[in-house]
């Protein structure tokens, strides 16, 4: 199942506040892994919800496989396109299998049954994001970071064509951060379609094959393109308005980028 | 969830019901009243007692136990919030001051000169409804559609806007009631306050058929919509990410909850504490897969209610009202089931 979704010239304001994005484009497609990085606030997890069909754009399309995000059904868009939030305020407290089971709802039935396929794909999405052994604690009693590999279990279990992911790996453990991105290239090679909202850049030009930089100043992206194109040192520092350094990573030899404090720099 | 869980509760719930109908002031038989019915007796005071008294009684207690239960489930997870009750948004401060607007306005159309006017107000009767039911109804029905019109000024339901309005205008109707009850007279005050503590002792099947209807399309459709709480239960963001329609479920749940809730209050009276303290105990067996969370509170919620009006029955010489006899009861049992169990929920 192959999917195509793209957002052309996206702009969108929050009620009565200032544009938060303007002019932004962007191609999620299957069999590619997409990153949207900038700095707090630039919009990332706005532009992740218009894609999603959370939020409509003030101008601009969003289309799915030609149709408009618009027109297609909640139900429909579910099984086709998944939306994991950057972050997930639970209040009734559910086991981590009955959690993963949630992401099966789009593919159920009016009663919500669970059929052996379904309960056969949310054990095979909690051993793809390492956390079988998790699966008969309450999901209110895990760490952050055990919760964040649970909601993404769940958000796998719901078997979409493409997956958009609000910074899966925010609380996550080096290790763990490693494996859930190259699990992420996988499912992309797998032919899923993959887009993730990042605050790590060395992750992002280490799997990503396409970045779009937003800018902290301006609600219009700051370059768009591979990671060693987008992940220069001046396009960086425009937009993160601060100055940011990029070096060769050792071993994988992608950019590697790392910022200093500013009482350092001024030294 | 203990597997037995659902099946200890139907279970308790069908003897509390069994029970319900053998209690009263009257001893009566069933055999008997089965008798009188198969050899079409003249004289059936069993037959007579149970169908017209026992059975719609236990059939009150059962609908509203259920209904007040399954509301205060669904307010629970649309206002994302453990105390939420059906009454939380006011309505049952509405309907109380609908009933005694109506009190007091029957009572001046009872001193007043013409008669027809007198008449209509004494004795008009709005599809099942006594005149104070069908003011108490309607005051519910105002608040909710102010409510629902005042949350949908925004862009998207907030739950705590629709929460901080609920209660505001039940504080509003809380000053109505005062107001009411500064120029009521001592014997209004007296029947007010009677209605105000519920009852489910009504004859004949038409409240009966009141509750069936109000109660039962309602919990349809929220039982329908049961996948969807425990979407909603990891955020807005997520369920529709998961292809709910949130602001429509929200619409919907707070329509048809705030419905069922007016029909039953303004029948049987405000009585408190089901839809509070049900949802939660149930939850504290079951876990809250809405799916089975819901149907076992209403079930539950039917069983509290009758053992509550078995009680107001049999504790004291005359009969005590239910609403007393819910908190005094349910109060105790509740507090214990949260020290005992472990409540994790809206941790
Ligand atoms: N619901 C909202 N109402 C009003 N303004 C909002 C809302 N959500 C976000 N904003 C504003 O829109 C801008 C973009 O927010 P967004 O959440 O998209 O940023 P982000 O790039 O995801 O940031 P972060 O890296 O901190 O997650 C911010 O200035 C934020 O304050
Ligand atoms: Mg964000």
């Amino acid at each position: 199942m192959s999917a195509h979704l793209i957002a052309d010239g996206v702009a969108f304001s929050y009620e009565r506040g200032q544009p938060v994005l303007n002019r932004a484009s962007i191609n999620i497609e299957s069999s590619e892994f997409t990153g949207i990085v900038g700095p707090n606030g630039s919009g990332k997890s706005t532009l992740l919800r218009i894609l999603g069909g959370l939020l409509a754009p003030a101008s601009g399309t969003v289309t799915l496989d030609g149709e408009p995000m618009a027109r297609i059904g909640h139900r429909m868009r579910a099984q086709r396109v998944a939306f994991l939030p950057q972050s997930v305020q639970p209040t009734f407290s559910l086991t981590v299998f009955e959690t993963v089971c949630l992401g099966r709802h789009p593919h159920l039935g009016a009663l919500g049954t669970l059929t052996p396929h379904d309960r056969d794909v949310a054990e095979r999405c909690l051993d793809a994001a390492d956390c079988t052994d998790l699966r008969r604690r309450e999901f209110m009693t895990l760490s952050g970071g055990e919760r964040q590999r649970v909601m993404l279990a769940s958000i796998l279990a719901q078997e979409p064509a493409l997956l958009l992911l609000d910074e899966p790996t925010s609380s996550l453990d080096v290790h763990h951060q490693v494996e859930i991105f190259d699990l992420l290239r996988r499912l992309a090679e797998d032919g899923y379609g993959v887009c993730v909202v990042t605050h790590d850049l060395n992750l992002a030009a280490q799997f990503c094959g396409n970045v779009l930089l937003l800018s902290g100043g301006s609600p219009e992206p700051v370059a768009q393109g591979t990671p060693v194109d987008v992940f220069a040192e001046t396009t960086l520092s425009e937009a993160y308005g601060s100055p940011i350094s990029v070096s060769e990573h050792p071993i994988e030899h992608t950019p590697f980028i790392s910022a200093s404090p500013r009482s350092r720099q001024s030294r | 969830m203990s597997r037995a869980a659902p099946l200890i509760i139907v279970i308790v719930t069908l003897a509390l019901a069994a029970a319900s109908l053998l209690t009263g002031t009257e001893s009566i038989s069933v055999a008997r009243a089965w008798d009188e019915w198969r050899t079409n007796a003249d004289v059936a005071p069993n037959w007579h007692i149970l169908t017209q008294q026992r059975l719609p009684r236990t059939m009150l207690a059962l609908l509203a136990g259920a209904g007040l239960a399954l509301a205060g489930c669904s307010f629970q997870a649309l206002l994302r919030n453990p105390l939420a009750t059906p009454y939380t948004l006011g309505i049952a401060s509405w309907g109380a001051f609908g009933a005694w607007v109506a009190t007091i306005v029957v009572q001046t159309a009872a001193q007043s000169e013409t008669g027809s006017f007198r008449s209509v107000l004494l004795h008009s009767d709005v599809i099942g409804f006594s005149f104070v039911q069908a003011a108490a109804f309607a005051f519910c029905l105002f608040n909710v559609g102010f409510i629902y019109f005042l949350a949908n000024q925004r862009e998207r339901l907030s739950p705590a806007v629709l929460l901080l309005a609920g209660v505001t205008m039940g504080m509003f109707a809380n000053a109505g009631i005062m107001l009411m009850r500064f120029f009521a007279l001592p014997s209004q005050l007296v029947n007010m306050d009677r209605w105000l503590m519920g009852g489910v002792d009504l004859l004949g099947a038409e409240p009966v058929i009141t509750l069936i209807v109000g109660v039962v399309p309602c919990a349809i459709v929220l039982l329908l919509h049961a996948g969807q709480f425990d979407q909603l239960g990891f955020g807005p963001e997520l369920a529709a990410g998961r292809g709910v329609n949130v602001r429509r479920l929200q619409a919907i749940t707070f329509l048809t909850c705030s419905l069922m809730t007016a029909v039953i209050v303004s029948k049987v009276g405000p009585i408190g504490f089901v839809g509070l303290i049900v949802p939660h105990a149930v939850r504290s067996l079951t876990g809250s897969r809405h799916r089975i969370l819901m149907p076992l509170s209403m079930a539950a919620g039917g069983a509290f209610l009758c053992f509550c009006d078995i009680a107001a029955r049999q504790l004291f010489d005359a009969e005590i009202p239910i609403g007393i006899i819910t908190a005094v009861l349910g109060g105790p049992f509740f507090l214990v089931l949260l020290v005992r169990r472990r409540f994790t929920d809206w941790d």
